[in-house]
């Protein structure tokens, strides 16, 4: 495929309720759009967890819709807040990797807006069909690419970041356990340090899957700063993720830990 | 495990697939698929002839999961899942893909593509068929009792309505005696009946029926369980008791705002409404010259909302007033008349004809009370007037009772800002609670009239009646899974529930997130959330989806 | 508590229960039929849920939004409407009225005319080829008039029952349907026909009607084509409407600038015998001046209103939101009648007669951002400014009594 006649893939999740019905008003109402979306449905939008948008991205797709009803008319009442908030950090971690956060489109269409949904449709394809196949924006080449969305994949598998999202509406607009507010900004400091904490750890460990490998070397392989490595190895050390198989002269090597 | 054999049955629905998709090619691409044992090609999947195709197929192929690729499953997924259960197949072992209203009616001019887009949705379909798992949904019983909490008219309303229809019922009330509200009013609008005998009736009802069981001195200290299954501790007196209810009813009413702060309110010479309408009961009121203040306290910042009943209660008592002396003179300060419908507007006719004077004002220019006279702005005559008198009476809203929240937290429904009872949906459910099993009517809802807190208690127990007569609930089959391995016990997904279907309770191994399978709604919120992917999602589960996506990036043959 | 595989089911417990029918007839497919028809079947009760029209949905399904949520009215009617269609306990019979009831509480007999759509309803699949080929035009009623549809049509694509009908009255009996239908559905000799009913109870949910406009001719309506009744600027606003959502003027579908609405135009008026309040025309009103703002960012609605109504749960709070985040205008006054403005033929616009006081207070502020109007203000009584549309806000209680209950010894 050249890059004049790229057709983009897009993958959309649509809830039940809401845009899934406008999609299907938009069938109903015979309104055309492109044929590059394939569309996954579930209940509501909430169901989608992050991970599913990281793993759309390994497996090659170009463009993510997530698309839910509009924000205090979910049929589950207050579901498409938590997709608002998860979708947030799911776009914080896609430009972590490298990638045009714009691949991930969040939007909310009612069960009366298929005109609304072919439109997106439209807009979307198009917008990826400019920006280029998955990973045009990015210097890196596929393989490495795919490691670090495989990192992010993990991260946000991970505890530490799905606690913090499930948290953040009731810490940033209602009160923490002390009775406090914790401001906007406090909260994307943390997560953002957590983003970098988890990603970072998580291609560590991808490095050294198939060799044990110093500091040194993880730090060249992935371009981050030995000091930073180090940090994050004596974490995943303490995890018990990772273990030294041993040193060699005055380094020591990593490995994971295998059960 | 045992073999799974998958029958794709791809619709034509006429020529609305069939003219726009090269259907024959699907059927081919399908039996292709991995899993898949059987393919056809119909009309009308959905008519008699292809629901018993596909009947027909399980029973002789040995099917054990059926994929339809037609319209869409937002109508026609139960009409199929009933042919594969009556075929003995399970029906959540059903998959179906859209592949006209999100495929051939949208990509009407381009049949290549959209054929090509349709092989994607099958082989999505078929990777998704083949990780289902049969569902059972489970029926739990549900105990025919109620308990109403609150003896007003809202409360006694209900109480009599659910005993008639032949349930027991436990009537809760905080004071020593039934009545509420009405206990202080004089008559009510717009028929002029006495409040009290209104009360005596309901109550006479109330006693002739052996299904209620009033506890006055009553108050509810705890709540627990989940629909068809509550059990209600009660305080009377000194004594402690528990109740098991099938269903709850909230008719705690409400309060009269008290507006120590405002237009110099003593409760002699300037008093609420309330307190007029005391007065009244007693025969004491003798002022001539009385003036009335609509919106007292209401529709400012604090209090920001129109409490609906005192436009009609100033007008029923400024009549009163005036058929009784004649010669005394009426004001009402108002900011805007509220008398919707016949009756109350009909009231407020009279009322003019009466000769009480009608004075409008804006909130920007507030009244002054002084201590012989009251400075208005009247916003029609565009002048300040100064108007002598002997009594005020302040227009207040309804509050909320100050122990609504306390009440909110123990049956764990929500209030909303002004701490009303919040229901699950002010047009759809506006009796409902959106934790299953429990209703509200009356003030406790928001500032209500006589008549509309009868009709909302006869919603409510109408609403309650459903599950107890019905004598059990089906559980939501799409229901999380915890994996208590994992499950750290960190309570997210309680947090997050809006329907209170998982609470974290203490097991053997430690804190563990616990499903109520009877209030769940099957939305996937907590499973997505989960900090350690503890959480499965029945029938929408993690592996589910990630095949769906993966099938999709397979390159095609 | 554990769950059984087999659930305990208690009866109502009415001692005197002979001859006692256990099931209900429900007059009218509006929301309140619908509500009333769905709680009664969840509890055993078997309905019939009867419509004159040929499908249920009543009012409601012509609003684009509800107020004070903003929620899409058809998204949460269609739900209810797909499980009336479904449920096991509920027959719904269109194109039906009650021609006789008679009885006593717990036994009565109904007969009910039901006329013919020329549709056989177990067949039709709700495909739509036949609308697509109809060659005659008819004016498309749940529309409003505002457009026309075929002959055969379907009220809207989420009607239930999915099935079409045939407007009798403008079919030129072509033969087309027939031919291009794809399921044989189309029968031409469907008559009227007879439905006898045994019911226990019956609930009246009628529903009500707009006010005739034409009762107030000094408004304009019918002269002017920007005049329009509050419906038909529901299904203007409707994304499935006539315009597609898009706020258009009916005489020559340009995006108006200023939009008035009229309250209390026909209510709170002995001289057309309705002298109560419509109690919700408050609400609808600032809703739909909301709504079109939302559409179409520069519209400029004011309100023309008496008393301001907002009484309900949410509602004040939603008036204030349009003031505050939409900028919809409130005048307290009675507009007197929409003049033909000379600055702007074809389109109507208002003189508003008043106190020499409101008119300052009111109208001046219209004056100056209007602009284009040379009128002076202050010390005018009389103002005129182009108006786009004006909207009337008001319903009427259909009379209720329709036919006689003969109710037995």
């Amino acid at each position: 495929m050249t890059a004049y006649n790229f057709e983009p893939e897009i993958l959309g999740f649509l809830c039940n309720w809401c845009s899934y019905a406008g999609a299907d008003l938009a069938g109903v109402s015979r309104i055309q759009y492109p044929t590059n979306i394939r569309i996954i449905r579930v209940m509501c939008s909430a169901r989608v967890d992050p991970t599913f948008i990281l793993e759309a991205f390994i497996q090659g797709i170009d463009g993510v819709m997530v698309l839910g009803c509009h924000l205090g008319t979910c049929h589950y009442l207050t579901g498409n807040y938590n997709t608002e908030r998860r979708m947030k950090t799911a776009k914080k971690v896609i430009k972590k990797v490298g990638l045009d956060a714009e691949r991930l489109f969040v939007d909310w269409v009612s069960a009366a807006e298929g005109e609304r949904f072919a439109t997106f449709v439209k807009k979307f394809t198009d917008k990826i069909r400019n920006l280029g196949p998955l990973g045009k924006e990015t210097a890196f080449d596929n393989e490495t690419l795919k490691s670090r969305l495989v990192a992010a994949k993990e991260a946000l598998a991970q505890d530490k970041i799905r606690w913090l999202v499930g948290r953040e509406r009731e810490l940033v607009e209602e009160k923490n356990v002390f009775g406090e507010k914790v401001t906007q900004e406090e909260f994307d400091k943390l997560m953002h340090q957590t983003i970098e904490k988890e990603f970072a750890k998580r291609r560590i460990l991808l490095s050294i899957d198939k060799n044990a490998l110093s500091v040194k070397e993880i730090a060249q392989k992935l371009g981050i700063p030995t000091n930073v490595v180090l940090k994050n190895v004596m974490a995943l050390e303490s995890d018990g993720l990772i273990s030294v198989i041993g040193i060699d002269g005055n380094t020591p090597k990593y490995q994971i830990t295998r059960v | 495990m045992s073999e799974v054999r998958v029958g794709v049955f791809v619709c034509h629905c006429g020529t609305n697939i069939g003219g726009f998709l090269d259907v024959p090619e699907l059927v081919k691409y399908a039996l292709s698929l991995p899993n898949v044992a059987f393919t056809q090609e119909n009309k009308y999947t959905c008519s008699e002839t292809g629901l018993s195709e596909i009947k027909k197929a399980i029973l002789e192929i040995q099917l054990n999961r059926i994929v339809v690729a037609s319209c869409t499953p937002r109508t026609h997924e139960p009409l199929f899942r009933s042919a594969c259960k009556e075929a003995g197949l399970n029906p959540f072992l059903f998959q179906f893909v859209n592949i006209r209203d999100q495929c051939s009616w949208v990509h009407m001019h381009d049949k290549e593509a959209a054929t090509k887009k349709a092989k994607d949705l099958i082989r999505m379909g078929v990777a998704n068929a083949v990780l289902l798992e049969p569902l059972e949904e489970l029926k739990i019983d549900v105990n025919p009792k109620a308990v109403v909490i609150g003896g007003g008219i809202s409360g006694m309303t209900s109480a009599i309505s659910l005993a008639n229809r032949g349930f027991e019922v436990r009537l809760i009330e905080k004071s020593e005696k039934l009545g509420g509200t009405l206990n202080n009013l004089y008559k009510l609008y717009p028929t002029q009946i006495d409040a009290s005998n209104l009360v005596t009736a309901k109550i006479g009802e109330i006693e002739k029926n052996s299904r209620i069981k009033v506890l006055t001195s009553s108050q509810v200290l705890d709540v627990d369980g989940f629909v068809g299954n509550y059990t209600v501790k009660i305080k009377q007196n000194n004594k402690v008791q528990n109740y098991d209810a099938g269903v709850i009813i909230v008719a705690t009413g409400a309060d009269v705002y008290k507006p120590s702060d405002l237009y110099s309110y003593d409760g002699e010479r300037v008093i609420t409404q309330l307190e007029l309408e005391k007065a009244l009961k007693r025969g004491e009121v003798k002022a001539q010259r009385i003036i009335m203040i609509q919106c007292a306290g209401a529709r400012t910042k604090e209090r920001p909302y129109c409490s609906k009943v005192c436009c009609p209660t100033a007008l029923k008592n400024a009549l009163l007033i005036k058929e009784k002396n004649d010669d005394s003179q009426l004001y009402i300060l108002y900011r805007d008349m509220v008398t919707p419908g016949t009756e109350f507007e009909d009231l407020y006719g009279k009322a003019r004809e009466a000769g009480i004077n009608f004075i409008k004002y804006s909130p920007e220019k507030e009244p002054i009370v002084e201590n012989e006279s009251l400075k208005v702005y009247d916003e029609l005559l565009g002048e300040e007037l100064t108007l002598p008198y002997d009594l005020v009476v302040l227009s207040t809203p309804m509050v909320a009772r100050s122990d609504s929240k306390e009440l909110a937290q123990k049956l764990k429904v929500p209030v909303d800002e002004h701490g009303f009872y919040l229901e699950a949906h002010v047009k759809l459910r506006p009796v409902d609670f959106a934790t299953d099993g429990i209703f509200v009517c009356g003030c406790a809802h928001w500032p209500s009239n006589v008549d509309e807190s009868i009709f909302q208690a006869y919603g409510a127990s109408s609403r309650a009646s459903i599950p107890m007569s019905v004598g059990y609930v089906t559980t939501e089959p799409l229901i999380p899974v915890v994996d208590e391995e994992k499950c750290t016990g960190c309570g997210l997904c309680e947090m997050n529930c809006p329907f209170k279907a998982i609470k974290i309770e203490k097991k053997e191994k430690g804190r563990k997130a616990n499903v109520i399978a009877a209030s769940c709604k099957g939305c996937g919120t907590c499973g997505a959330g989960c900090p350690q992917k503890a959480i499965t999602m029945k029938h929408f589960t993690d592996d589910q989806i990630i095949a769906q996506v993966r099938a999709l990036a397979e390159v095609t043959s | 508590m554990k769950p059984s595989k087999q659930g305990t089911t208690i009866n109502p417990r009415n001692q005197d229960s002979e001859n006692k029918v256990g099931s209900v007839l429900v007059v009218g497919g509006g929301i309140g039929g619908i509500q009333a028809t769905l709680d009664l079947a969840e509890s055993g009760y078997k309905v019939y849920l009867i419509d004159s029209s040929s499908s249920i949905g009543g009012i409601m399904a012509q609003l684009d939004k509800t107020f004070p949520t903003n929620d899409c009215s058809m998204c949460i009617l269609s739900p209810k409407l797909v499980e009336c269609g479904r449920h096991l306990n509920v027959e719904v019979l269109t194109c039906s009225e009650i021609t006789t009831i008679s009885g006593k509480a717990g036994n009565f007999d109904v007969a009910l005319s039901q006329h013919p759509r020329y549709i056989d309803l177990e067949k039709c699949t709700g495909c739509g080829e036949c609308s697509k080929f109809c060659p005659v035009d008819a004016i498309d009623r749940f529309n409003k008039g505002l457009t026309n549809t075929t002959a055969i049509h379907i009220d809207y694509p989420q009607a239930v029952p999915l099935v079409y009908t045939i407007d009798r009255e403008k079919c030129i009996g072509c033969g087309l349907c027939k031919n291009v239908c794809l399921a044989d559905a189309v029968n031409y000799s469907d008559k009227e026909r007879e439905v006898r009913l045994n019911v226990g109870a019956v609930i009246l949910a009628p529903g009500v009607e707009e006010f005739n406009p034409n009762l107030k001719s000094e408004y304009g309506y019918g002269r002017f084509l920007n005049v329009v009744t509050s419906t038909e600027f529901e299904r203007i606003l409707s994304a499935s409407g006539p315009f597609k959502g898009r706020v258009e003027r009916p005489s020559d579908g340009e995006i108006p600038q200023k939009i008035a609405f009229l309250q209390c135009i026909g209510s709170r008026d002995v001289s057309c015998g309705n002298g109560y309040c419509s109690s919700v025309c408050c609400m609808y009103a600032t809703k739909e001046a909301v709504i079109a703002k939302e559409h179409m960012n520069q519209l400029e609605p004011t309100i023309f209103y008496i008393d301001m109504r907002a009484y309900g749960k949410d509602f004040d709070k939603y008036i204030e939101r349009s003031k505050k985040e939409y900028g919809v205008r409130f005048v307290r006054c009675r507009v007197s009648e929409p003049l033909a403005s000379a600055q702007s033929p074809g389109l109507p616009s208002t003189g508003i007669l008043t106190r020499d006081h409101l008119t300052s207070y009111g109208v001046a502020s219209v004056e100056s951002k209007e602009g284009t109007e040379k009128s002076t203000v202050s010390n005018t009584t009389d103002i005129r400014i182009p108006l786009a549309i004006i909207i009337f806000a008001i319903w009427r209680i259909l009379p209720l009594i329709l036919w006689e209950v003969n109710r037995g010894t």
